[in-house]
């Protein structure tokens, strides 16, 4: 439906000149829960102001229902925005912010009170409708936010870190409401986070993005278990990086070599020969009686993190590199807690991913 | 024990000089307000009080159409300053690509660093100028200098509050349809109206105020509640001057306070 097609913003010029965003190409599609994720400065809300109309791109088009609108200003695009800092006019009542996207369209009076009070019922605040901004808490306002930006009914909702401000539980809540609110409006959402459990909770694909690029575009699951590249597996999840090497292509499968830890055969998988980069994320390893398969390693235990479901544990192994474990805790099976203990794990080759190295 | 340290009223001799500091503001105005309300005629003799001089004041006709005169050219000086002020203020704000913005600030700026002396003296020559071209001698030029000089002061408080307010309000209004027009009517001018009025009384009292220029310019037979003032002053002190100046304190003071009040009591939820 919103289609990116091949985006590039540059501020400045000359020597000075930096580049926000490079060459994005992508679609989303109707009804779509998408999120751009990536540490701060990577040009998610960039790319959220080029859609939004606030930021004209260098080069590239915006394509909505197949018409560029790349050049449209903000107040021609069915587009509306939820700010990171909910941007409420403070002049205005609730329902005055609510009503103010469509008294600029025009609508007849009844019918932007009915919509204003639906809005307001849809968020829970029909209780606060004449309440002044001033007097709303953190969460009323976010609230209050969504419903002025959903009033208008616009094909598209963009949402800035609209959940940064929020404490844990309230953030949790809204997660959930968000979600909902997406489901019930059957509106596309575009939301831009750091929080890549935020994003993985609540999207159906998220666009991993650094240093204005997109890494990968991949629903939550795909994201974690198929991570195109060692930024995209570090950024979601927790990760162990074995620098390695394609030996051979066998009928089995391709060999793979890890120095310090051994060789193993990916079975019905075939790999260019040369150096890559293996992923083992720490819950996929295994450890004392179950550590019968695949890799079998010994190291010492350099500490070991009880988190309730599970204990986070750092072995040392004897050629000096560190190895992250996540053993689930089990009710027969207590976990190793002394330092310096040895420890037998073992990687089973089905939990062995090759991703691109792309961070130094 | 940390932040005592940093205490001013332990600092040897603070409170004397605030003190001093004080006296030499005050007592001047307080010898002032006291003599316009004296019986008697002479400064430093006291003869009981009485509202005579003020009396004497309001039935003096030459400070009736001097008054009148600093009135009207204070309003419409005002007026024209803060819109002018306004307007360049919006442009150095929120004008986008506007790459002489801060030049323009300074710009307007103008006549609060240039000494006044020579402002007069060049609105002088202008003036002149106009005037034997044109033949017009009304208060066309009066109201016109004032407008000038007051502008920086109508800006210092609009320009100060649009760059205090959050520009993802606008945003946000352009986001929800508004137009450019809309977006100023509905969000911008609400939130600015507190400093735009302050603007406005700001340059209101010092056009009031003004007796330099005024003096320069003023045609003959023209005169405003200052030059009026200064004029009386070469003849010889008489006590309804001081009336004249106590009235001209308390509107000042009035206005300058509420200033402060509209300016504080709309500071929360920006």
């Amino acid at each position: 439906m919103i289609e990116l097609r091949n985006i590039r913003k540059t501020y400045g010029s000359g020597a000075s000149a930096f580049t926000a965003l490079h060459e994005v190409d992508f679609e989303i599609s109707e009804n779509e829960f998408f999120t751009l994720l990536g540490p701060s400065g990577c040009g998610k809300t960039t790319l959220l102001r080029v859609i939004a109309g606030f930021e004209t791109p260098t080069a590239g088009a915006v394509l909505l229902g197949g018409e560029e609108i790349s050049l449209l200003p903000p107040n021609k695009r069915p587009v509306n925005t939820v700010f990171q800092n909910y941007a409420l006019f403070p002049h205005m009542t609730v329902a005055g912010n609510v009503a103010f996207g469509l008294e600029s369209l025009g609508k007849p009076k009844d019918e932007v009170r009915a919509r204003v009070e639906e809005m307001l019922e849809l968020v829970q605040m029909l209780h606060l409708r004449d309440r002044p901004i001033a007097a709303l808490s953190g969460g009323q306002q976010q609230r209050v936010a969504l419903a002025r930006a959903l009033a208008p009914n616009p094909r598209i909702l963009l949402l800035d870190e609209p959940l940064s401000a929020l404490d844990l539980k309230l953030r949790k809540e809204m997660q959930v409401e968000l979600k909902r609110l997406q489901h019930e409006t059957g509106i596309t959402f575009i939301f831009v986070t750091h929080d890549q459990e935020e994003a993985m909770a609540m999207s159906d694909r998220i666009a991993v993005m650094k240093g204005g690029r997109v890494h990968q575009i991949a629903s939550p699951k795909a994201l974690y278990d198929r991570p195109a590249d060692d930024f995209v597996a570090s950024f979601v999840g927790e990760s162990n990086f074995f620098p390695a090497r394609i030996m051979s292509n066998s009928d089995q499968g391709a060999v793979l070599s890890i120095p310090g830890l051994g060789e193993v055969t990916l079975k019905g998988e075939t790999h260019d020969t040369g150096d890559v980069t293996a992923l083992v994320r720490p819950e996929h390893i295994r450890t004392g009686d179950s550590a019968t398969s695949g890799l079998i390693l010994e190291g010492r235990l350099e500490n070991a993190m009880f988190l309730g479901i599970a204990t986070l544990a750092t072995v040392r192994m004897a050629h000096g590199q560190e190895i992250s474990l996540r053993i689930r805790n089990t009710h027969d099976a207590p976990p190793p807690t002394e330092v310096g203990s040895t420890i037998t794990m073992s990687i089973p080759p089905k939990a062995i991913r090759l991703v691109r190295a792309v961070s130094a | 024990m940390a932040d005592r340290s940093f205490d001013k009223r332990r600092i040897p001799g603070a409170g004397l000089i605030a003190a001093l500091a004080f006296a030499v503001l005050y007592i001047p105005l307080v010898i002032l307000v006291t003599y316009s309300f004296n019986a008697g005629s002479r400064i430093g003799k006291w003869e009981g009080f009485s509202l005579h001089w003020y009396g004497v004041a309001f039935r003096n006709e030459d400070i009736q159409s001097a008054t009148l005169l600093s009135v009207k050219v204070a309003v419409i000086a005002a007026l024209v300053a803060t819109v002018c002020a306004t307007l360049v203020a919006l442009a150095t704000t929120r004008g986008q690509g506007f790459k002489a913005g801060r030049f323009v600030q300074l710009a307007v700026n103008q006549p609060l660093m240039v000494p006044e002396i020579v402002t007069a003296m060049a609105l002088l020559i202008l003036f002149a100028v106009i005037k034997d071209a044109t033949g017009y001698s009304g208060t066309g030029y009066l109201i016109a200098a004032h407008s000038a000089f007051c502008i920086p002061f109508a800006f210092m408080p609009v320009r100060a509050r649009l760059q205090d307010m959050d520009t993802n309000l606008e945003a946000a209004a352009a986001d929800l349809y508004a137009n450019a027009w809309v977006t100023f009517r509905r969000v911008t001018l609400p939130l600015l109206w507190p400093a735009v009025l302050a603007g406005f009384m700001l340059a209101f009292v010092i056009s009031l105020d003004d007796v330099l220029i005024s003096e320069f310019i003023k045609t003959a037979g023209q005169e405003t509640l200052p030059t009026y003032l200064l004029g009386q002053l070469r003849r010889g002190i008489t006590a309804d001057v001081y009336a004249v100046s106590t009235i001209l304190l308390a509107v000042s003071t009035a206005i300058v306070t509420l200033i402060f009040v509209i300016n504080r009591k709309k500071k929360p939820g920006l």
